[in-house]
């Protein structure tokens, strides 16, 4: 999992597949970046094709952490398969999820 | 052979095998040589003593030809009469132990047959001690012409005067003079005073018994003993008395058909010197093998043998080859006990090994090692194998801890799976007693439990619950999440209200505290039976289809909804439609779209719409079990990764209904 830093605003590129195997150490990863204070986040999704319920269940902690601590994340360059499991889940309704990156970064602006 | 013998043995053996094979090439060496060197020693030294011998007999008869031809000269000088002559005779005798006898024959045609004797019948042997008590009383006196014996027919008489020179006779017995065998050197005397060529002979008689005496006391060891043989080979001196004058080498040599005999006896009388294989010279039959050495006395043209026996002059061989031997016994005697001692010490850690080895292939994991010694193979291996045992401790160890953990997980998996099942009804048809619906339902866990359930109760006699949930996450928890979902869902969904509102409920009360932030997706849906039509609402759930009677298959309108547990507040949309008789509702869960083939494809929402239209004219029964094999088919043999969840519903109509249709 790579983790860039633009402006204030931390990027994550999340790996091929979010399922339950890859899921510990995304969620592992993710609030490694939290407790090293990030609030601005931005979940690239342009590298993954898959991603399972448990891989929901990491993005809904990392929402309701930053939530918690006044802070936003913000999906974005999904997949059309990968936007359907946001979509059907309803948590296409808890997200705020856009179609590129420089979008996502532009809501930080 | 050698391979199933211990390996100390085979060292040792190979070790003698090669150390014995050198030590016998050194030892066949040795011997070979030193044999050699023996033999030609003993060789040189008969052949020596040959010669001295022969030089021995040689001075005797140079002196006796001496004294002869001295005789001879003074026969010249002295009237032909007895009385001279024997006086002559008396003292040339008496003074020369090495002669037995002495004589002159005068030719008959001068004085008649006059031939007087001297000899010494008590000195018979000539022995050199005898002369200082020889007196002249001893010597015997005779003619050997008295009684007119023709003297001058014999050899000592005919050799010298046919060839008018002097010469040894052959060795004859002297009947009538010495009475003895002799050999006689004789001179042809010329007397001035006639004109004869030979006028007389004088002779000197050599006693063969003093020679076999004389031969006698030679010292040749044991078996040695020495033979002389005359001119013609004949037999002069042999320790075997019955040859002496009745055999030759060659009637020995003919007795025995022994033609490299006869070869010898030639070269013997030829005057050779030589040293020969023979079998031995005193009997006719041939004897043990041995040795002759042969070399003439040229005064006589005699030849001298001396004969050993080969075993004599091979025992000094055979003596010193048995110490070769021995020594060589004991040399592989030590090496034995050495190639064993060392064979040994390799051999002996690894018995104890190989005993540590079948300990430890019994299971006995803490039997003691042999301890290793210095830093060879034997001690690494040794080492190795210590090492080996620890791993294999360690990892038996590990393999018990790891075997405990995972019996607990899978006792833990066990629970789960059991959880789900009691949880969800499963006695199919449910409702036997009513013929207005159909309904079956079927749950297959995943090995590692997922938390699928299905549920289905009527809320009153008209209103069916139906539901199909998804739990996030997999094992105890989401099985447990499960129970309490359930126990929400029924307890809420009897409160009133229709299916947004119980979602709402529901979400509300597993929202709140949920510091793990599983989640649930669920499709619920209130169907009245009366009338076929369904109000429906979906917390995050994939869209169920229906399939109507003409076999057509349609996913059912989506409505707004997020998982529930997610957030607290949620609303929910809620959708309705009508079922007509004979119309299907196939609930599902994600296990069922997103099975999984080898290639990583999902089943597909599509695939499943299609294959439902394909086998809905069975009952709801048939339709499941159809799937499931077509979801078996797409998996081809990959592990089932989720739960499959599906339910059926099929609307038969109401039977007032249709009565009232009738009506």
């Amino acid at each position: 999992m790579e983790i860039q830093v633009v402006g204030d605003v931390t990027v994550v590129l999340l790996p091929a597949r979010v399922d339950t195997t890859s899921a510990r150490d995304v969620e592992a990863g993710l609030h490694a970046v939290l407790e090293a204070g990030a609030r601005k986040l931005v979940a690239d999704f342009g590298g993954n094709d898959y991603v399972s319920s448990a891989g929901l269940r990491v993005f809904l902690t990392v929402l309701k952490f930053l939530e918690q601590n006044d802070g936003r994340i913000v999906l974005c360059a999904m997949q059309p398969f990968v936007d359907d499991v946001f979509q059907i889940s309803g948590f296409s309704e808890l997200f705020t999820i856009v179609a590129t990156r420089e979008e996502a970064l532009a809501l930080f602006a | 052979m050698l391979r199933n013998l211990p390996i100390a043995w085979r060292i040792t053996v190979l070790v003698l095998l090669g150390a014995g094979l050198v030590l016998g090439a050194v030892s066949l060496y040795s011997y070979l040589s030193a044999r050699d060197f023996l033999e030609q020693q003993k060789r040189a030294e008969i052949l020596a003593n040959a010669h001295a011998t022969a030089n021995r007999i040689d001075t005797v008869t140079r002196s006796v030809e001496k004294i002869v031809r001295g005789l001879a000269n003074s026969v010249d000088d002295i009237e032909p009469g007895q009385r001279r002559a024997v006086v002559l005779l008396r003292r040339t005798v008496a003074q020369n132990p090495e002669l037995y006898g002495s004589g002159i024959g005068y030719e008959p045609s001068l004085y008649g047959r006059l031939a007087p004797y001297v000899y010494q019948p008590s000195g018979v042997y000539g022995t050199e001690q005898s002369l200082e008590t020889r007196a002249a009383s001893d010597l015997v006196v005779t003619d050997l012409g008295r009684g007119g014996r023709a003297y001058e027919i014999g050899d000592w008489f005919q050799l010298p005067a046919q060839m008018h020179r002097a010469a040894w006779t052959e060795p004859y017995y002297d009947e009538g003079g010495g009475n003895i065998v002799m050999a006689t050197y004789a001179v042809p005397v010329h007397l001035r005073h006639d004109s004869l060529p030979v006028s007389a002979v004088v002779g000197g008689d050599v006693s063969l018994y003093w020679l076999t005496r004389l031969l006698e006391s030679l010292d040749l060891g044991a078996s040695g003993y020495a033979v002389l043989v005359s001119q013609t080979g004949t037999f002069i001196a042999n320790p075997n008395q019955d040859l002496i004058m009745n055999e030759s080498v060659f009637s020995v040599a003919e007795a025995r058909r022994d033609p490299r005999l006869r070869a010898i006896g030639r070269q013997m009388i030829a005057g050779r010197t030589g040293y020969v294989a023979c079998d031995g010279l005193k009997t006719l039959a041939p004897q043990e093998s041995s040795w002759l050495a042969y070399t003439p006395v040229p005064s006589t043209g005699w030849s001298l043998g001396i004969v050993f026996a080969d075993s004599e002059i091979s025992g000094d061989v055979v003596a010193l080859s048995r110490i070769q031997w021995l020594m060589a016994l004991g040399g592989i005697a030590a090496l034995l006990v050495v190639a064993l001692l060392i064979a040994g010490s390799i051999t002996r850690p690894l018995a104890g090994l190989d005993a540590a080895t079948r300990t430890l292939a019994r299971g006995d994991l803490d039997a003691p090692l042999p301890k290793a010694r210095g830093r060879d193979e034997i001690a690494h291996l040794t080492a190795s194998f210590g090492q080996m045992r620890d791993d294999l401790q360690a990892h038996i160890e590990e393999l018990r801890v790891t075997t405990a953990a995972r019996e607990r997980i899978e006792s833990e998996l066990r629970i789960a799976a059991s959880i789900q099942m009691s949880l969800v009804p499963r006695t199919f048809p449910p409702f036997p007693e009513r013929d207005d619906l159909e309904l079956n339902a079927l749950l297959e866990p995943a090995r590692e439990v997922g938390g699928d359930f299905y549920d289905f109760f009527f809320l009153d006699d008209d209103h069916l619950c139906l539901a199909v949930a998804d739990v996030s996450g997999k094992g105890v928890p989401a099985a447990l999440l499960m129970a309490v979902t359930r126990s929400f869902l029924r307890s809420l969904a009897r409160e009133g209200g229709g299916p947004a509102e119980i979602l709402a409920k529901v979400n509300e009360e597993l929202a709140a505290d949920n510091e793990e932030c599983m989640f649930v997706t669920m499709f619920l849906a209130l169907v009245d039976v009366r009338t076929g039509a369904v109000a429906y609402a979906s917390a995050g759930h994939n869209r169920p289809f229906v399939v109507n009677g003409a076999g057509r298959a349609t996913q059912v309108p989506r409505v707004r909804g997020v998982a529930l547990g997610a957030k607290v507040g949620m609303e929910y949309a809620e959708g309705v439609l009508t079922l007509a008789p004979a119309d299907t509702l196939f609930l599902y869960t994600d296990g069922v779209s997103e099975a999984m083939d080898a290639h990583d494809e999902v089943f597909g929402e599509e695939r499943l719409g299609t294959e439902l239209e394909r086998i809905c004219a069975g009952t709801c029964g048939d339709v499941l079990e159809e799937l499931l094999a077509a979801l078996g088919r797409h998996a081809a043999g990959v592990e089932q990764w989720d739960d499959i969840t599906m339910v059926a519903f099929r609307y038969l109509g109401s039977p007032g209904a249709s009565r009232d249709g009738a009506g």
